[in-house]
């Protein structure tokens, strides 16, 4: 009988010949050594009950296999194409993770805040940190005296070092916000204040990037993903940077718009989607010396578009953050919301293998089945061109 | 053996004179020989008193039901003047039957409740929400960084374009869920109360708040617009309304008992005696309570209907011992002398016995129920004087009708005089339980309900078990609206807050908050916990938020320059001006004791891990920490409380019969009934709280009454020689009757309080009934039962 249903029951416990007149204190502390939180970065992620209804910030495909990653250091995983989920067995740190990238199905890389990078060998299971805060501070600093010892005497190259030692003393406080790997080895990942990095080697050593990026004002870097054999980076005041070597060196497009693109896509016959605050989608056609010729996408509602997804059949769905889904079929051209929407506060966007697509949130992940990926017919919208 | 308590005729006196008035204990002549001074000064003390009791106030402060010594509800009640808007809330919703909140006509009835609202006195104003307070707005993104405004723009003038406006501003404002319905259909004024008027200092009048509140409610519902309110300071006035109909349920019982005794004696004079002294205790208790700064709650006002039908039950006893003698012949100012010597001192007893079981209660820290113990325990002291001894000396003046007498007489002679043979059916009944087989069925059947009944209250639960107001029934238009809010609007009615002390300027640390964000984590794992909010939470939101509203950036900033940027925007239900407090809000699925202990000892886990001297966490306020905290004491307190009421019925007892084994034979049958009670009330679902918590104590205090009366004669007529049997069926004849009689009429008269509007009285009544008629069959079964196996005297023997 279980003690507590014993002092539950005045009557019992008198009858039961306990006559010692007990005062009953209220729970004690426990005398216990009050410990400190380890800091987040030390902190392995918890088993969390509630991880699947818990915010998820960005999904991924691992072959079949979906991986999901999300606040407190949170990775979730589906092979029942986001039917059901499970929660990594092992995560070092218990910040909030920002991206996910599987470039095959075995081998992974996760960023994070605090600067965190993370790598899976097993489709997700287990992950170990490659790379931290601190550890970036040292080597863009490093990057920096290193152009300024090589004899770069230029006021960038030394606005450069200074902006390298204050990020060391401000410490691991900036996030990583997104990553991408071309495969097992050779990988990029940027973030906050123009961070970015690249690996050739898996993750094991990292060089910095941000003296290669024309980004002299430290603006976000919210996405990085593969154009053909280019890199394409998205970020904060309309920046939209290409590599055409391999992450060697990047070169700024200029767009038209001046507010935060979250992301870039490349489109199928060449051109790009950006795509960013209050409803802001502009289409660039590969263009003459000046770079690409803009045109804006007509979107009905001046919510902030949050991510994109090319699907399977090669249309393209659109996010934006009130959990509205739109679809294009000709190439981004023109966007029509689907019936189905997801929860507000919506972050990240996958198909699965099954042609579901996933999308992750404020509300945690939701399964959106291939049959409600039609657009609805009434609310086709024709193109608004506008080019400038 | 002791004179005084000679029985059973004593002789016969017919005549006055015949009487040595000399004779008597010391307090016998006092009284009887000065009864015209002691009926002038009782007249007195009634005209005196009974002018105060028009002075009593019926009130129920929010401190006076929590447990205010609990260390939880010490630190609440430390913090609260810092814990914005909590604890003691108004929530009025203003709902649209047709279309949507977003039309001016809506808007415009909203405007006007929030400020009729306003002006209610006791309303904490700078904290108050609506739609229309400035402190309710929007914030949004642009590619300049954040805009924001109040929810109504100061331009607002009703037009289709400026309802837009604010629907639009309602979109971004982060209000859906808890200012405004997620359906838009309703939206809410919420109205933050202090216990003290601001401008008084006066203690918050609930009931007029409430009226006024109805008031108001009658004023603005329109097939257009209901209105639906919940909030403590509502369920306080419904209760108090609710108190109205409790003057029904006195009449009811008076009107019983009265019907019930008048059938019984078939004498009308002595029927209104004994009505009339018990009216008299009622009225004196009435009348010290203001005296002494009492108030009556929706707890004690049963007090007075309690003294009432303990009195009614002493009454009877003295009254059928007079009718007994003047029946033989005996003059009835003899006769009233005679049972003042018989009885007193059971009455006495019995009376005391109430008096400390009530008293008992005083152990509970909770406020409520200690002036339940302290109003009880005055009444029922009142009794001593009241029906103990002015209801003799009054039928000393008026003796009983004669017919009566004659009946009475009649029935003692047909009963007494040939016991062998012409016993009433039920007292000869009722005697074959001192006899083999019948004392052993009737002691192993006790013992086997005993053990079935303590089986069963192992599962007895601590707390309320049903959602809402649990004070009220579950289909109240209170729990009906409190339904409507939880079904509208994300915020739970079962609110914990942990109290988390920093050092000053230090409650947005980043420490601090890392630490605050993982007790929410924890507590988000617990099953009974639906969502949680902290300032933690809301840093993350507002990271997320500076940064273009993008979701990436969800995670509490390490920079504290970021912190202090972000605290500045922050509400205050998050943090005090000192900003040396944060508050964690756990909202809760429901506030059964379960849930409420998963909290509990969740956050004393991680406060023992890790709380410091920089960051204390502290339990608990919010609704649901205050009854986790009541819980908390009412658990220990059930158990010291029992213990202490036994040992106190046990003590007197003895006192009173002087031998260990009537003490067993009276206290046995009474554990049995308690251990029954428990089992119904598992059987009812009703849980021990606040409510119940007097019920068992009650019942044993005034269950005792029952075995001293009986108990006491058969003692006396065991010592003197008489077999178990014959001794019991005089205590029978003698008091055993008016048991049965008192036993019933007051078990029916508690059960009247099942229909009471109030659920506690519901369930109080219901209890107590059954405690009243179990404790009577107790008496009459089981304690001749187990004194035919402990008091069976050794051999028959005259004195």
């Amino acid at each position: 009988m279980p003690f507590d249903k014993l002092r539950a029951n005045g009557m019992a416990y008198f009858i039961a010949g306990l006559m010692m007149y007990c005062l009953l204190a209220p729970p004690t502390m426990a005398a216990g050594a009050a410990g400190r939180l380890p800091d987040l970065l030390d902190l392995p992620a918890p088993a969390d009950a509630r991880a699947q209804t818990g915010t998820q910030l960005a999904v991924a495909r691992a072959g079949e296999r979906l991986v999901a990653v999300g606040v407190r250091g949170t990775v979730l995983l589906s092979d029942d194409h986001g039917r059901s989920w499970r929660q990594a067995r092992a995560v070092p740190v218990s910040v909030a993770l920002t991206d996910v990238h599987f470039p095959t199905a075995q081998e992974g890389w996760a960023v994070g805040h605090s600067g965190v990078a993370l790598h899976s060998t097993d489709g997700g299971e287990t992950w170990t940190r490659v790379l931290d805060g601190r550890e970036i501070a040292r080597i863009v600093l490093e990057d920096a005296r290193a152009r300024v010892d090589g004899g770069d005497d230029s006021t960038a190259a030394a606005r450069a070092l200074r902006d390298a030692e204050r990020l060391v003393e401000e410490g691991p406080d900036k996030p990583l916000l997104a990553v991408h790997f071309a495969d097992g080895g050779r990988g990029w990942v940027v973030g906050a204040y123009g961070l970015a990095l690249v690996t050739q080697d898996g993750g094991r050593s990292w060089q910095s990037l941000v003296g290669r990026i024309p980004n002299p004002r430290g603006n976000h870097l919210y996405r990085i993903q593969a154009d053909g054999d280019a890199l394409l980076i998205a970020g904060e005041q309309g920046v939209l940077f290409r590599s055409a070597d391999g992450g060697e060196s990047f070169e700024k497009i200029s767009t038209p718009y001046g507010g935060t693109f979250f992301g870039a896509l490349a489109l199928d016959g060449g051109g790009l989607l950006a795509y960013g605050l209050r409803g802001n989608a502009w289409r660039g056609e590969e263009g003459g010396e000046s770079g690409a010729a803009w045109t804006q996408v007509a979107i009905d509602l001046p919510v902030t578009l949050t991510g994109a997804q090319r699907l399977e059949d090669g249309s393209i769905v659109l996010a934006d953050e009130s959990g509205r889904l739109l679809r294009s079929t000709d190439g981004a051209r023109s966007f029509a919301p689907l019936p189905a929407a997801a929860a507000t506060g919506l972050s990240g966007l996958a198909q699965a293998a099954d042609g579901a697509l996933i999308v992750a949130g404020a509300r945690g992940l939701a399964r959106i089945e291939p049959a409600h990926l039609a657009p609805s017919a009434r609310s086709a919208h024709s193109t608004q061109e506008e080019t400038r | 053996m002791n004179h005084a308590h000679a029985l059973p005729a004593g002789a016969v006196i017919a005549d006055l004179a015949d009487f040595d008035r000399r004779s008597g204990s010391l307090g016998e002549r006092l009284l009887f020989n000065n009864r015209l001074a002691i009926v002038v000064l009782c007249l007195l003390i009634t005209v005196v008193l009974g002018h105060q009791a028009l002075g009593l106030r019926l009130n129920a402060a929010f401190e006076k039901m929590i447990p205010t010594g609990h260390p939880y509800i010490a630190n609440f009640l430390e913090h609260r003047s810092q814990l914005a808007g909590m604890g003691n809330t108004l929530r009025i919703a203003v709902a649209a039957t047709d279309g949507d909140i977003f039309s001016a006509e809506y808007l415009d009835t909203v405007r006007r409740l929030s400020d009729e609202v306003f002006l209610l006195p006791g309303v904490d104003r700078p904290y108050m929400k609506s739609l229309w307070a400035p402190a309710v707005r929007w914030t949004g993104v642009t590619e300049d960084g954040l805009d924001g405004g109040p929810v109504i723009p100061d331009d607002y003038d009703g037009s289709p374009a400026s309802l837009e406006q604010v629907r639009v501003n309602v979109e971004r404002s982060g209000e859906i869920g808890q200012l405004v319905a997620a359906d838009y259909r309703s939206s809410i004024v919420l109205v933050p109360l202090q216990e003290r008027i601001a401008e008084t200092g006066e203690r918050i009048d609930y009931h007029a708040l409430s009226q006024r509140v109805e008031e108001l409610r009658a004023k603005y519902e329109s097939d257009r617009i209901r209105i639906h309110v919940t909030g403590f300071a509502k369920v306080v006035g419904d209760l108090i309304d609710g108190l109205r109909q409790v003057l029904v349920f006195f009449a009811a019982a008076l009107a019983i008992c009265t019907g019930v005794l008048y059938w019984y004696t078939r004498c009308l004079r002595s029927t209104l005696l004994v009505m009339l002294c018990s009216m008299i205790a009622v009225v004196w208790l009435l009348g010290m309570l203001p005296l002494l700064g009492y108030e009556l709650d929706p707890y004690s006002v049963l007090v007075p209907f309690l003294v009432f039908a303990i009195g009614m039950s002493h009454g009877a006893q003295k009254m059928n011992g007079i009718m007994q003698d003047i029946g033989r012949g005996t003059h009835r100012l003899v006769a009233a002398r005679y049972t003042f010597r018989r009885l007193f001192l059971a009455g006495l007893t019995a009376l005391l016995a109430d008096a400390v079981g009530f008293a008992v209660l005083m152990v509970i820290d909770i406020q409520v129920i200690q002036d339940l113990a302290v109003t009880a325990s005055i009444g029922v002291a009142v009794l001593i004087f009241t029906n103990l001894v002015l209801l003799p000396i009054l039928l000393s003046y008026t003796g009983v009708s004669p017919e009566a007498a004659q009946r009475s007489l009649k029935a003692e002679l047909m009963e007494a005089g040939d016991t062998a043979h012409r016993k009433h059916p039920l007292w000869a009944f009722l005697d074959l339980f001192t006899r083999t087989p019948w004392a052993t069925v009737a002691v192993a059947v006790g013992l086997a309900l005993g053990a079935i009944g303590l089986a069963v209250s192992f599962q007895l639960k601590i707390g309320d078990t049903d959602p809402g107001a649990p004070e009220l029934r579950p289909d109240s238009r209170y729990n009906r609206d409190n339904a409507f809010m939880v079904s509208n609007y994300a915020a739970s009615s079962d609110v914990y807050i942990v109290m988390v002390k920093t050092p000053q300027y230090a409650c947005a640390h980043y420490d601090t908050l890392m630490a605050v964000d993982a007790l929410e984590r924890e507590l988000r794992q617990l099953p009974g916990v639906e969502g949680t909010s902290s300032l933690a939470g809301l840093a993350k939101i507002a990271n997320a938020g500076m940064n273009e509203g993008s979701l990436k950036w969800y995670e509490i900033p390490r920079s504290q320059d970021m912190l202090n940027a972000i605290i500045t925007r922050a509400p205050r239900e998050m943090f005090n001006q000192n900003c040396d407090l944060l508050t964690v809000y756990a909202y809760l699925k429901d506030h059964k004791a379960d849930t409420l202990a998963s909290v509990v000892a969740t956050v004393e886990a991680f406060a023992a891990q890790y709380g410091s001297e920089d960051v204390r966490f502290l339990n608990a306020a919010g609704n649901a920490g205050i009854e986790a905290a009541t819980n908390i004491v009412v658990r220990k307190a059930n158990v010291q409380m029992l213990l202490l009421v036994y040992a106190a019925v046990i003590v007197l007892a003895f006192i009173a019969f002087r031998s260990w084994r009537a003490v067993v034979c009276a206290v046995v049958p009474l554990m049995v009934t308690s251990v029954l009670c428990e089992a119904l009330m598992v059987w009812l679902d009703i849980g021990v709280k606040v409510a119940t918590l007097p019920v068992i104590a009650l019942g044993v205090g005034i269950g005792v009454d029952y075995a001293l009366y009986v108990m006491t004669v058969l003692l006396a007529r065991l010592r003197e020689g008489m077999s178990l049997s014959e001794a019991y069926y005089r205590a029978l004849i003698f008091t055993g009757k008016v048991v049965v009689l008192t036993g019933i009429t007051l078990g029916a008269a508690v059960a009247t309080w099942a229909w009471s509007p109030i659920k506690f009285q519901a369930d109080m009544g219901i209890l107590l009934a059954f405690m009243f008629v179990w404790n009577m069959l107790g008496a009459l079964i089981l304690l001749p039962a187990l004194s035919h196996f402990l008091l069976r005297p050794k051999r028959a023997v005259a004195v």
